[in-house]
Protein backbone atom coordinates (compact mmCIF):
# COMPACT_ATOMS: atom_id res chain seq x y z
CA UNK A 1 0.00 0.00 0.00
CA UNK A 2 2.85 2.62 0.93
CA UNK A 3 4.41 1.55 -1.89
CA UNK A 4 1.43 2.47 -4.49
CA UNK A 5 1.14 5.92 -2.68
CA UNK A 6 4.88 6.13 -3.38
CA UNK A 7 4.55 5.35 -7.05
CA UNK A 8 1.48 7.73 -7.44
CA UNK A 9 2.95 10.66 -5.41
CA UNK A 10 6.34 10.41 -7.98
CA UNK A 11 3.61 10.29 -10.83
CA UNK A 12 1.92 13.15 -9.74
CA UNK A 13 5.30 15.31 -8.61
CA UNK A 14 7.09 14.08 -12.06
CA UNK A 15 3.55 15.32 -14.32
CA UNK A 16 3.83 18.47 -12.03
CA UNK A 17 7.55 18.76 -13.25
CA UNK A 18 6.86 18.72 -16.85
CA UNK A 19 3.57 20.77 -16.88
CA UNK A 20 5.55 23.23 -15.23
CA UNK A 21 8.54 23.38 -18.10
CA UNK A 22 5.51 23.21 -20.79
CA UNK A 23 3.54 25.80 -18.79
CA UNK A 24 5.18 28.82 -20.34
CA UNK A 25 1.99 29.71 -22.48
CA UNK A 26 1.17 26.57 -24.74
CA UNK A 27 4.36 25.72 -25.16
CA UNK A 28 5.69 29.49 -26.12
CA UNK A 29 9.11 30.63 -25.02
CA UNK A 30 8.71 33.14 -22.71
CA UNK A 31 8.33 36.84 -23.76
CA UNK A 32 9.65 39.83 -21.54
CA UNK A 33 9.28 43.93 -22.07
CA UNK A 34 12.14 46.15 -22.44
CA UNK A 35 12.24 49.79 -23.07
CA UNK A 36 12.83 51.01 -26.14
CA UNK A 37 12.49 54.60 -26.76
CA UNK A 38 14.08 57.02 -27.09
CA UNK A 39 17.71 54.90 -27.94
CA UNK A 40 15.79 53.14 -30.93
CA UNK A 41 15.37 56.51 -32.72
CA UNK A 42 17.15 60.03 -32.92
CA UNK A 43 14.71 62.41 -31.42
CA UNK A 44 16.24 64.97 -33.22
CA UNK A 45 15.27 64.30 -36.75
CA UNK A 46 13.02 66.31 -38.44
CA UNK A 47 9.78 64.55 -37.84
CA UNK A 48 10.05 64.80 -34.36
CA UNK A 49 11.00 68.35 -34.36
CA UNK A 50 8.34 68.91 -36.61
CA UNK A 51 5.56 67.08 -34.53
CA UNK A 52 6.48 69.04 -31.21
CA UNK A 53 7.08 72.09 -32.75
CA UNK A 54 3.26 72.05 -33.42
CA UNK A 55 2.58 71.05 -30.31
CA UNK A 56 5.41 72.72 -28.13
CA UNK A 57 7.61 74.81 -29.31
CA UNK A 58 10.61 74.98 -26.90
CA UNK A 59 10.84 71.17 -25.46
CA UNK A 60 14.31 70.28 -26.55
CA UNK A 61 14.26 66.46 -27.19
CA UNK A 62 18.17 66.32 -27.02
CA UNK A 63 18.41 66.97 -23.19
CA UNK A 64 16.08 63.35 -22.78
CA UNK A 65 17.76 62.38 -19.10
CA UNK A 66 17.07 58.41 -19.61
CA UNK A 67 17.87 55.96 -22.46
CA UNK A 68 16.11 52.52 -23.51
CA UNK A 69 17.79 49.75 -22.90
CA UNK A 70 18.00 48.19 -26.39
CA UNK A 71 16.46 48.92 -29.61
CA UNK A 72 13.27 47.45 -31.07
CA UNK A 73 12.18 45.11 -33.71
CA UNK A 74 10.25 44.70 -36.54
CA UNK A 75 10.01 40.98 -37.94
CA UNK A 76 11.21 40.22 -41.06
CA UNK A 77 8.43 38.04 -42.34
CA UNK A 78 5.83 40.92 -41.76
CA UNK A 79 8.58 43.42 -44.19
CA UNK A 80 8.24 40.63 -46.78
CA UNK A 81 4.41 40.85 -46.71
CA UNK A 82 3.95 44.33 -46.93
CA UNK A 83 6.95 44.71 -49.59
CA UNK A 84 4.53 42.30 -51.76
CA UNK A 85 1.44 44.42 -50.77
CA UNK B 1 -2.75 38.37 49.73
CA UNK B 2 -5.56 38.10 47.32
CA UNK B 3 -5.97 41.74 46.87
CA UNK B 4 -2.62 42.50 46.14
CA UNK B 5 -2.05 39.83 43.51
CA UNK B 6 -5.51 41.19 42.19
CA UNK B 7 -3.91 44.82 41.83
CA UNK B 8 -0.52 43.22 40.13
CA UNK B 9 -2.70 41.43 37.75
CA UNK B 10 -5.01 44.62 37.29
CA UNK B 11 -1.85 46.68 36.54
CA UNK B 12 -0.30 44.44 34.32
CA UNK B 13 -3.44 44.61 32.40
CA UNK B 14 -3.84 48.13 32.03
CA UNK B 15 0.17 48.36 31.03
CA UNK B 16 -0.91 45.58 28.56
CA UNK B 17 -3.13 48.10 27.13
CA UNK B 18 -1.54 51.05 26.98
CA UNK B 19 2.10 49.86 26.22
CA UNK B 20 1.33 48.80 22.86
CA UNK B 21 -0.75 51.42 21.78
CA UNK B 22 2.23 53.60 22.85
CA UNK B 23 4.72 51.69 20.40
CA UNK B 24 2.69 50.65 17.62
CA UNK B 25 0.70 53.72 15.91
CA UNK B 26 1.40 56.35 18.77
CA UNK B 27 1.67 59.30 16.08
CA UNK B 28 -1.21 60.79 14.73
CA UNK B 29 -2.94 60.10 11.40
CA UNK B 30 -3.01 61.58 8.32
CA UNK B 31 -5.85 59.72 6.54
CA UNK B 32 -5.95 59.43 2.91
CA UNK B 33 -8.62 58.18 0.53
CA UNK B 34 -7.41 56.02 -2.62
CA UNK B 35 -10.23 55.84 -4.91
CA UNK B 36 -9.95 53.82 -7.61
CA UNK B 37 -11.65 50.65 -9.43
CA UNK B 38 -10.06 48.47 -7.12
CA UNK B 39 -11.06 45.26 -8.77
CA UNK B 40 -9.18 46.14 -11.39
CA UNK B 41 -5.00 46.08 -11.73
CA UNK B 42 -5.90 49.66 -12.45
CA UNK B 43 -7.01 50.49 -9.47
CA UNK B 44 -5.36 47.79 -7.41
CA UNK B 45 -1.54 48.77 -8.31
CA UNK B 46 -2.91 52.53 -7.50
CA UNK B 47 -3.61 51.75 -3.89
CA UNK B 48 -0.43 49.33 -3.90
CA UNK B 49 1.96 51.95 -5.07
CA UNK B 50 0.07 54.35 -2.04
CA UNK B 51 0.35 51.97 0.34
CA UNK B 52 4.05 50.87 -0.77
CA UNK B 53 4.99 54.65 -0.26
CA UNK B 54 2.74 55.05 3.41
CA UNK B 55 4.80 51.53 4.67
CA UNK B 56 8.19 52.92 4.03
CA UNK B 57 6.77 56.77 5.56
CA UNK B 58 5.69 55.02 8.28
CA UNK B 59 8.62 52.86 9.23
CA UNK B 60 10.94 55.51 8.69
CA UNK B 61 9.13 57.09 11.46
CA UNK B 62 5.82 58.97 9.75
CA UNK B 63 5.92 62.36 8.15
CA UNK B 64 7.76 65.47 9.96
CA UNK B 65 5.16 68.05 10.16
CA UNK B 66 6.02 71.16 12.44
CA UNK B 67 8.32 68.64 14.73
CA UNK B 68 5.55 66.34 15.07
CA UNK B 69 5.62 63.26 13.09
CA UNK B 70 2.24 61.78 11.41
CA UNK B 71 1.83 58.46 10.47
CA UNK B 72 0.23 57.89 7.26
CA UNK B 73 -3.49 56.05 7.02
CA UNK B 74 -4.77 54.64 4.04
CA UNK B 75 -8.62 54.29 2.91
CA UNK B 76 -9.23 51.90 0.10
CA UNK B 77 -12.58 53.24 -1.59
CA UNK B 78 -13.41 50.85 -4.35
CA UNK B 79 -15.42 53.55 -6.79
CA UNK B 80 -16.25 50.64 -9.64
CA UNK B 81 -15.79 53.32 -11.94
CA UNK B 82 -15.02 50.95 -15.13
CA UNK B 83 -18.19 49.93 -15.05
CA UNK B 84 -20.42 52.35 -13.28
CA UNK B 85 -19.12 56.20 -14.17
CA UNK B 86 -22.46 57.22 -12.69
CA UNK B 87 -22.36 56.48 -9.09
CA UNK B 88 -18.60 56.64 -9.02
CA UNK B 89 -19.44 60.15 -7.43
CA UNK B 90 -21.55 58.87 -4.72
CA UNK B 91 -19.58 56.34 -3.70
CA UNK B 92 -16.90 58.53 -2.90
CA UNK B 93 -19.05 61.03 -1.49
CA UNK B 94 -19.58 58.01 0.80
CA UNK B 95 -16.26 57.78 1.31
CA UNK B 96 -15.94 61.22 2.64
CA UNK B 97 -18.45 61.52 4.52
CA UNK B 98 -17.46 57.95 6.27
CA UNK B 99 -13.93 59.73 7.08
CA UNK B 100 -14.62 63.34 8.05
CA UNK B 101 -11.21 63.47 8.79
CA UNK B 102 -9.50 62.91 5.27
CA UNK B 103 -8.72 65.87 2.99
CA UNK B 104 -6.87 63.96 0.42
CA UNK B 105 -7.88 61.96 -2.23
CA UNK B 106 -5.63 59.79 -4.50
CA UNK B 107 -7.28 58.62 -7.42
CA UNK B 108 -10.19 58.49 -10.38
CA UNK B 109 -9.04 56.39 -13.51
CA UNK B 110 -11.82 56.61 -15.73
CA UNK B 111 -12.80 60.19 -17.22
CA UNK B 112 -15.97 59.24 -17.16
CA UNK B 113 -16.17 58.49 -13.81
CA UNK B 114 -13.60 61.28 -12.46
CA UNK B 115 -15.96 63.90 -13.70
CA UNK B 116 -18.75 62.81 -11.37
CA UNK B 117 -15.84 62.59 -8.77
CA UNK B 118 -14.40 66.30 -9.08
CA UNK B 119 -17.72 67.94 -7.85
CA UNK B 120 -17.73 65.75 -4.66
CA UNK B 121 -14.18 66.77 -3.55
CA UNK B 122 -14.61 70.34 -4.76
CA UNK B 123 -18.06 70.71 -2.40
CA UNK B 124 -16.34 68.93 0.51
CA UNK B 125 -13.50 70.55 0.38
CA UNK B 126 -11.29 67.98 0.22
CA UNK B 127 -8.01 67.94 -2.26
CA UNK B 128 -8.03 65.35 -5.11
CA UNK B 129 -5.00 64.46 -7.08
CA UNK B 130 -6.23 63.00 -10.20
CA UNK B 131 -3.71 59.28 -10.77
CA UNK B 132 -5.16 57.51 -13.80
CA UNK B 133 -7.28 59.74 -15.38
CA UNK B 134 -5.25 61.75 -18.56
CA UNK B 135 -8.06 63.58 -20.35
CA UNK B 136 -6.85 67.20 -20.05
CA UNK B 137 -10.48 68.29 -19.92
CA UNK B 138 -10.54 67.39 -16.20
CA UNK B 139 -8.23 70.52 -15.44
CA UNK B 140 -8.80 72.84 -18.24
CA UNK B 141 -10.65 75.07 -16.09
CA UNK B 142 -8.72 75.15 -13.27
CA UNK B 143 -6.64 78.69 -13.71
CA UNK B 144 -10.05 80.14 -13.44
CA UNK B 145 -10.95 79.18 -10.17
CA UNK B 146 -9.05 82.50 -8.37
CA UNK B 147 -11.68 84.52 -10.66
CA UNK B 148 -14.71 83.12 -11.13
CA UNK B 149 -17.03 82.01 -8.43
CA UNK B 150 -18.10 79.32 -10.17
CA UNK B 151 -14.74 77.65 -10.56
CA UNK B 152 -13.59 78.01 -7.07
CA UNK B 153 -13.33 74.36 -6.32
CA UNK B 154 -10.64 73.89 -8.77
CA UNK B 155 -8.55 74.69 -6.77
CA UNK B 156 -8.65 71.18 -4.56
CA UNK B 157 -8.14 69.79 -7.92
CA UNK B 158 -4.58 68.34 -9.48
CA UNK B 159 -3.27 65.68 -11.39
CA UNK B 160 -0.51 63.31 -9.82
CA UNK B 161 -0.49 61.14 -12.86
CA UNK B 162 -0.03 60.48 -15.89
CA UNK B 163 1.12 63.53 -17.98
CA UNK B 164 -1.96 64.66 -19.77
CA UNK B 165 -3.87 63.67 -23.19
CA UNK B 166 -2.40 66.67 -25.02
CA UNK B 167 1.15 65.44 -24.55
CA UNK B 168 0.14 62.14 -24.54
CA UNK B 169 -0.69 62.36 -27.79
CA UNK B 170 2.68 64.19 -28.38
CA UNK B 171 4.39 61.47 -26.67
CA UNK B 172 2.13 58.35 -28.50
CA UNK B 173 3.17 60.38 -32.20
CA UNK B 174 6.91 60.64 -31.53
CA UNK B 175 7.14 56.99 -30.93
CA UNK B 176 5.18 56.38 -34.12
CA UNK B 177 7.67 58.45 -36.01
CA UNK B 178 10.09 56.12 -33.96
CA UNK B 179 8.47 53.17 -35.99
CA UNK B 180 7.48 54.74 -38.90
CA UNK B 181 10.44 56.19 -40.03
CA UNK B 182 11.85 52.44 -39.55
CA UNK B 183 9.45 51.01 -41.67
CA UNK B 184 9.84 53.84 -44.45
CA UNK B 185 13.71 52.76 -44.19
CA UNK B 186 12.79 49.73 -45.35
CA UNK B 187 10.96 50.39 -48.56
CA UNK B 188 7.37 50.59 -46.97
CA UNK B 189 4.80 53.88 -46.80
CA UNK B 190 3.99 54.06 -43.66
CA UNK B 191 0.16 52.73 -43.74
CA UNK B 192 -0.89 53.57 -39.70
CA UNK B 193 -4.42 52.19 -38.78
CA UNK B 194 -5.58 53.52 -35.62
CA UNK B 195 -7.52 51.11 -32.93
CA UNK B 196 -8.93 53.42 -29.54
CA UNK B 197 -11.59 53.39 -27.35
CA UNK B 198 -14.52 55.01 -27.29
CA UNK B 199 -13.93 57.07 -24.43
CA UNK B 200 -13.42 60.61 -23.98
CA UNK B 201 -9.73 60.53 -22.98
CA UNK B 202 -9.10 58.90 -26.37
CA UNK B 203 -11.40 61.56 -28.62
CA UNK B 204 -8.18 64.00 -29.37
CA UNK B 205 -5.82 61.98 -29.47
CA UNK B 206 -7.75 60.28 -32.05
CA UNK B 207 -8.53 63.29 -33.72
CA UNK B 208 -5.19 64.78 -33.73
CA UNK B 209 -3.69 61.59 -34.77
CA UNK B 210 -6.39 62.02 -37.86
CA UNK B 211 -5.24 65.52 -38.54
CA UNK B 212 -1.35 64.97 -38.45
CA UNK B 213 -0.83 61.17 -39.74
CA UNK B 214 -1.50 62.49 -42.85
CA UNK B 215 0.61 65.67 -42.43
CA UNK B 216 3.22 64.01 -41.76
CA UNK B 217 3.34 62.40 -45.25
CA UNK B 218 2.15 58.77 -43.94
CA UNK B 219 -1.09 57.16 -44.99
CA UNK B 220 -3.72 56.77 -42.79
CA UNK B 221 -5.85 53.79 -42.84
CA UNK B 222 -8.79 51.86 -41.25
CA UNK B 223 -9.94 53.66 -38.14
CA UNK B 224 -11.46 51.51 -35.38
CA UNK B 225 -12.95 52.66 -31.70
CA UNK B 226 -14.40 49.97 -30.29
CA UNK B 227 -16.04 49.68 -26.25
CA UNK B 228 -13.42 49.61 -23.91
CA UNK B 229 -14.45 46.00 -23.20
CA UNK B 230 -14.83 45.04 -26.98
CA UNK B 231 -14.52 41.20 -27.06
CA UNK B 232 -13.18 39.23 -29.59
CA UNK B 233 -16.77 39.49 -31.85
CA UNK B 234 -16.24 43.40 -32.17
CA UNK B 235 -12.35 43.04 -32.37
CA UNK B 236 -11.91 40.40 -34.64
CA UNK B 237 -13.64 42.22 -37.61
CA UNK B 238 -12.04 45.48 -36.72
CA UNK B 239 -8.33 43.64 -36.93
CA UNK B 240 -9.00 41.91 -40.18
CA UNK B 241 -10.05 45.18 -41.70
CA UNK B 242 -6.93 46.35 -41.14
CA UNK B 243 -5.20 43.75 -42.77
CA UNK B 244 -7.59 43.80 -45.64
CA UNK B 245 -6.38 47.65 -45.42
CA UNK B 246 -3.09 46.76 -46.07
CA UNK B 247 -2.16 48.59 -43.01
CA UNK B 248 1.58 47.79 -41.43
CA UNK B 249 1.48 49.87 -38.36
CA UNK B 250 -1.73 49.80 -35.52
CA UNK B 251 -1.26 52.91 -33.59
CA UNK B 252 -3.16 51.83 -30.39
CA UNK B 253 -5.44 53.80 -27.87
CA UNK B 254 -6.29 52.07 -25.00
CA UNK B 255 -6.57 51.56 -21.53
CA UNK B 256 -9.26 49.34 -20.79
CA UNK B 257 -9.40 45.28 -20.98
CA UNK B 258 -9.71 45.30 -24.61
CA UNK B 259 -5.99 46.02 -24.47
CA UNK B 260 -5.77 42.39 -24.10
CA UNK B 261 -8.26 40.96 -26.31
CA UNK B 262 -6.63 43.10 -29.46
CA UNK B 263 -3.10 41.30 -28.00
CA UNK B 264 -4.54 38.17 -28.19
CA UNK B 265 -6.31 38.35 -31.39
CA UNK B 266 -3.92 40.23 -33.29
CA UNK B 267 -1.69 37.25 -32.46
CA UNK B 268 -4.42 34.52 -33.49
CA UNK B 269 -5.14 36.10 -36.24
CA UNK B 270 -1.54 36.56 -37.38
CA UNK B 271 -2.18 40.26 -38.33
CA UNK B 272 1.23 41.55 -40.36
CA UNK B 273 1.61 45.04 -38.51
CA UNK B 274 2.91 46.43 -35.26
CA UNK B 275 1.61 47.87 -32.92
CA UNK B 276 2.77 51.34 -31.43
CA UNK B 277 0.70 53.50 -28.88
CA UNK B 278 -0.86 53.25 -25.55
CA UNK B 279 -2.32 50.03 -24.19
CA UNK B 280 -2.28 50.29 -20.46
CA UNK B 281 -2.83 46.41 -20.13
CA UNK B 282 0.34 46.02 -21.91
CA UNK B 283 2.37 47.44 -19.08
CA UNK B 284 1.58 44.34 -16.77
CA UNK B 285 3.98 41.54 -16.44
CA UNK B 286 1.33 39.16 -17.19
CA UNK B 287 0.71 40.72 -20.83
CA UNK B 288 2.99 37.65 -22.50
CA UNK B 289 1.15 34.92 -20.88
CA UNK B 290 -2.44 36.40 -21.15
CA UNK B 291 -2.30 36.99 -24.84
CA UNK B 292 -0.65 33.89 -25.65
CA UNK B 293 2.59 35.62 -27.12
CA UNK B 294 0.14 37.46 -29.09
CA UNK B 295 1.77 40.97 -27.94
CA UNK B 296 5.39 40.48 -29.59
CA UNK B 297 6.21 43.37 -30.68
CA UNK B 298 4.00 45.26 -29.71
CA UNK B 299 5.46 48.99 -28.35
CA UNK B 300 3.28 50.61 -25.74
CA UNK B 301 3.70 53.90 -23.93
CA UNK B 302 4.89 53.24 -20.30
CA UNK B 303 6.06 55.10 -16.90
CA UNK B 304 8.76 52.99 -15.96
CA UNK B 305 10.45 49.81 -17.54
CA UNK B 306 13.04 47.21 -16.23
CA UNK B 307 15.93 48.65 -16.23
CA UNK B 308 15.20 52.16 -17.55
CA UNK B 309 16.20 54.35 -14.99
CA UNK B 310 14.53 57.27 -15.51
CA UNK B 311 15.51 59.07 -12.05
CA UNK B 312 17.64 57.62 -9.02
CA UNK B 313 14.42 56.45 -7.50
CA UNK B 314 12.96 54.56 -10.33
CA UNK B 315 14.98 51.31 -9.90
CA UNK B 316 14.73 51.27 -6.11
CA UNK B 317 10.86 51.79 -6.15
CA UNK B 318 10.46 49.34 -9.07
CA UNK B 319 12.74 46.65 -7.21
CA UNK B 320 10.27 47.81 -3.97
CA UNK B 321 6.91 47.10 -5.91
CA UNK B 322 7.88 43.73 -6.96
CA UNK B 323 9.04 42.56 -4.10
CA UNK B 324 5.97 43.26 -2.03
CA UNK B 325 3.41 42.95 -4.65
CA UNK B 326 4.97 40.25 -6.96
CA UNK B 327 4.36 42.15 -10.32
CA UNK B 328 5.64 44.86 -12.35
CA UNK B 329 3.58 47.99 -11.76
CA UNK B 330 0.84 49.79 -13.73
CA UNK B 331 1.43 53.12 -14.71
CA UNK B 332 -1.40 53.83 -11.75
CA UNK B 333 1.36 53.08 -9.19
CA UNK B 334 2.14 56.62 -9.72
CA UNK B 335 0.27 56.87 -6.26
CA UNK B 336 3.62 56.12 -4.74
CA UNK B 337 4.87 59.20 -6.20
CA UNK B 338 2.03 61.23 -5.26
CA UNK B 339 1.64 60.31 -1.76
CA UNK B 340 5.51 61.24 -1.28
CA UNK B 341 5.39 64.28 -2.73
CA UNK B 342 2.40 65.38 -0.24
CA UNK B 343 4.53 64.17 2.68
CA UNK B 344 7.38 66.86 0.89
CA UNK B 345 4.36 69.06 0.64
CA UNK B 346 3.86 68.93 4.49
CA UNK B 347 6.49 69.05 5.63
CA UNK B 348 8.17 71.83 4.03
CA UNK B 349 4.53 73.76 4.40
CA UNK B 350 4.57 72.45 8.33
CA UNK B 351 0.61 71.72 7.96
CA UNK B 352 -1.40 68.70 7.53
CA UNK B 353 -4.12 71.41 6.27
CA UNK B 354 -5.08 70.64 2.71
CA UNK B 355 -5.81 74.50 2.28
CA UNK B 356 -1.87 75.84 3.48
CA UNK B 357 -0.83 73.18 1.15
CA UNK B 358 -2.54 74.52 -2.08
CA UNK B 359 0.50 77.42 -2.70
CA UNK B 360 3.06 75.05 -2.04
CA UNK B 361 1.62 73.16 -5.04
CA UNK B 362 1.12 75.73 -7.29
CA UNK B 363 4.66 77.11 -6.76
CA UNK B 364 7.06 75.50 -9.97
CA UNK B 365 10.12 76.13 -7.57
CA UNK B 366 8.64 73.04 -5.69
CA UNK B 367 8.61 70.66 -8.23
CA UNK B 368 9.19 66.98 -6.75
CA UNK B 369 12.18 64.18 -7.96
CA UNK B 370 9.95 60.80 -8.24
CA UNK B 371 10.39 57.73 -10.19
CA UNK B 372 8.48 59.52 -13.03
CA UNK B 373 10.74 62.44 -13.52
CA UNK B 374 10.89 66.02 -12.19
CA UNK B 375 7.10 66.69 -10.88
CA UNK B 376 6.13 70.04 -10.86
CA UNK B 377 2.83 71.89 -11.99
CA UNK B 378 2.29 74.13 -15.00
CA UNK B 379 3.55 77.89 -14.44
CA UNK B 380 2.31 79.10 -17.74
CA UNK B 381 -0.86 78.93 -19.22
CA UNK B 382 -1.72 75.38 -20.80
CA UNK B 383 -4.33 75.12 -23.11
CA UNK B 384 -5.16 72.22 -25.64
CA UNK B 385 -7.67 73.59 -28.59
CA UNK B 386 -8.52 71.56 -31.44
CA UNK B 387 -7.75 68.77 -29.32
CA UNK B 388 -4.23 68.91 -29.57
CA UNK B 389 -2.46 71.97 -29.27
CA UNK B 390 -0.54 73.12 -26.51
CA UNK B 391 -0.46 76.72 -26.50
CA UNK B 392 1.74 78.14 -24.08
CA UNK B 393 2.30 81.96 -23.62
CA UNK B 394 5.74 83.49 -23.99
CA UNK B 395 6.99 85.56 -21.57
CA UNK B 396 8.59 87.86 -24.34
CA UNK B 397 5.36 88.40 -26.21
CA UNK B 398 3.55 91.54 -26.77
CA UNK B 399 1.04 92.08 -24.44
CA UNK B 400 -1.78 91.09 -26.67
CA UNK B 401 -0.14 88.31 -28.35
CA UNK B 402 -0.79 84.72 -27.70
CA UNK B 403 2.38 83.05 -28.85
CA UNK B 404 4.42 79.75 -28.53
CA UNK B 405 7.25 79.26 -26.31
CA UNK B 406 8.02 78.22 -22.72
CA UNK B 407 8.35 80.94 -20.30
CA UNK B 408 6.49 82.40 -17.47
CA UNK B 409 3.91 84.16 -17.65
CA UNK B 410 3.24 87.81 -16.66
CA UNK B 411 -0.76 88.11 -16.95
CA UNK B 412 -2.91 86.66 -19.57
CA UNK B 413 -5.37 90.14 -20.41
CA UNK B 414 -8.51 89.61 -21.65
CA UNK B 415 -8.04 89.64 -24.97
CA UNK B 416 -5.61 86.36 -24.52
CA UNK B 417 -8.01 84.87 -22.51
CA UNK B 418 -10.61 85.29 -25.28
CA UNK B 419 -8.49 84.66 -27.66
CA UNK B 420 -8.25 81.22 -25.60
CA UNK B 421 -11.65 80.35 -24.09
CA UNK B 422 -14.15 82.44 -25.97
CA UNK B 423 -15.85 85.64 -24.95
CA UNK B 424 -15.78 86.21 -21.41
CA UNK B 425 -19.56 86.32 -21.07
CA UNK B 426 -19.91 82.69 -21.33
CA UNK B 427 -18.22 82.13 -17.80
CA UNK B 428 -20.35 85.00 -16.19
CA UNK B 429 -18.40 87.92 -16.76
CA UNK B 430 -19.99 90.82 -18.92
CA UNK B 431 -18.87 90.64 -22.94
CA UNK B 432 -15.67 92.86 -22.58
CA UNK B 433 -14.60 92.79 -19.31
CA UNK B 434 -11.35 93.55 -19.35
CA UNK B 435 -9.35 91.53 -16.28
CA UNK B 436 -6.66 90.32 -16.16
CA UNK B 437 -5.03 87.17 -14.57
CA UNK B 438 -1.93 86.38 -12.68
CA UNK B 439 0.18 82.99 -13.40
CA UNK B 440 -1.94 80.67 -12.24
CA UNK B 441 -1.40 76.76 -13.34
CA UNK B 442 -3.72 73.98 -14.43
CA UNK B 443 -2.79 71.81 -11.64
CA UNK B 444 -1.82 69.44 -14.05
CA UNK B 445 1.80 67.70 -14.32
CA UNK B 446 4.59 69.36 -16.31
CA UNK B 447 5.48 67.56 -19.11
CA UNK B 448 9.01 67.86 -21.26
CA UNK B 449 12.42 66.82 -20.94
CA UNK B 450 14.14 67.25 -17.25
CA UNK B 451 10.35 66.71 -16.04
CA UNK B 452 8.10 63.80 -16.93
CA UNK B 453 8.54 62.16 -20.02
CA UNK B 454 7.32 59.36 -21.48
CA UNK B 455 9.25 56.17 -22.55
CA UNK B 456 8.48 52.80 -24.54
CA UNK B 457 8.62 49.60 -24.04
CA UNK B 458 8.04 46.71 -26.53
CA UNK B 459 7.50 43.01 -26.11
CA UNK B 460 10.46 40.53 -26.95
CA UNK B 461 10.80 37.27 -26.75
CA UNK B 462 13.67 36.33 -24.33
CA UNK B 463 16.50 35.19 -25.50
Amino acid sequence: MKKTIFVVISCVLLLGLVLASCADGNGLTKGEFVGVWPKGSDPTVAYFNNIMSRLATGLNWTDVEYTGTQDFEIPADWVTIWQGW
Amino acid sequence: MKRIGFLIISTLLVLGLVVPGMVGGANPKIEILIAGPMTYTQGGDMYNGAELAANQINTAGGVDVGGTDYDIELVKVDTNEIDNYADAGTVLLGAITANPNAQFIIGGFRTEGVVNEIPVAMANNVTMFITGAASYELLAEAPLYPYIPAYAGYKYIFRGSPFNTVFLLGNSLMMLGMVAVEVASLGVTPRIAIFAESLTWADPIVEGAEALIPAMGWELGHVARVSDKASSTVVDPELNAIEADKCNIIWTVMSGDVGTVFSLRKGALDIPAIAVGINVEAQAASFWGDTNGGCEYEITMGTWAPGVEVTSTTLPFLSAFETAYGHFPMYTAAAYDVLNVLATAMNEVGSVNNEDLISWYEDPANAQNTTMGLVGNYPVWQYGSFGYWSMLADKDAPDNDVGFGVGILPALNSTQITQIYGDASNYDMPAGTNFTMPPYTTHDIIYGPTYVTGLAIQWQEAP
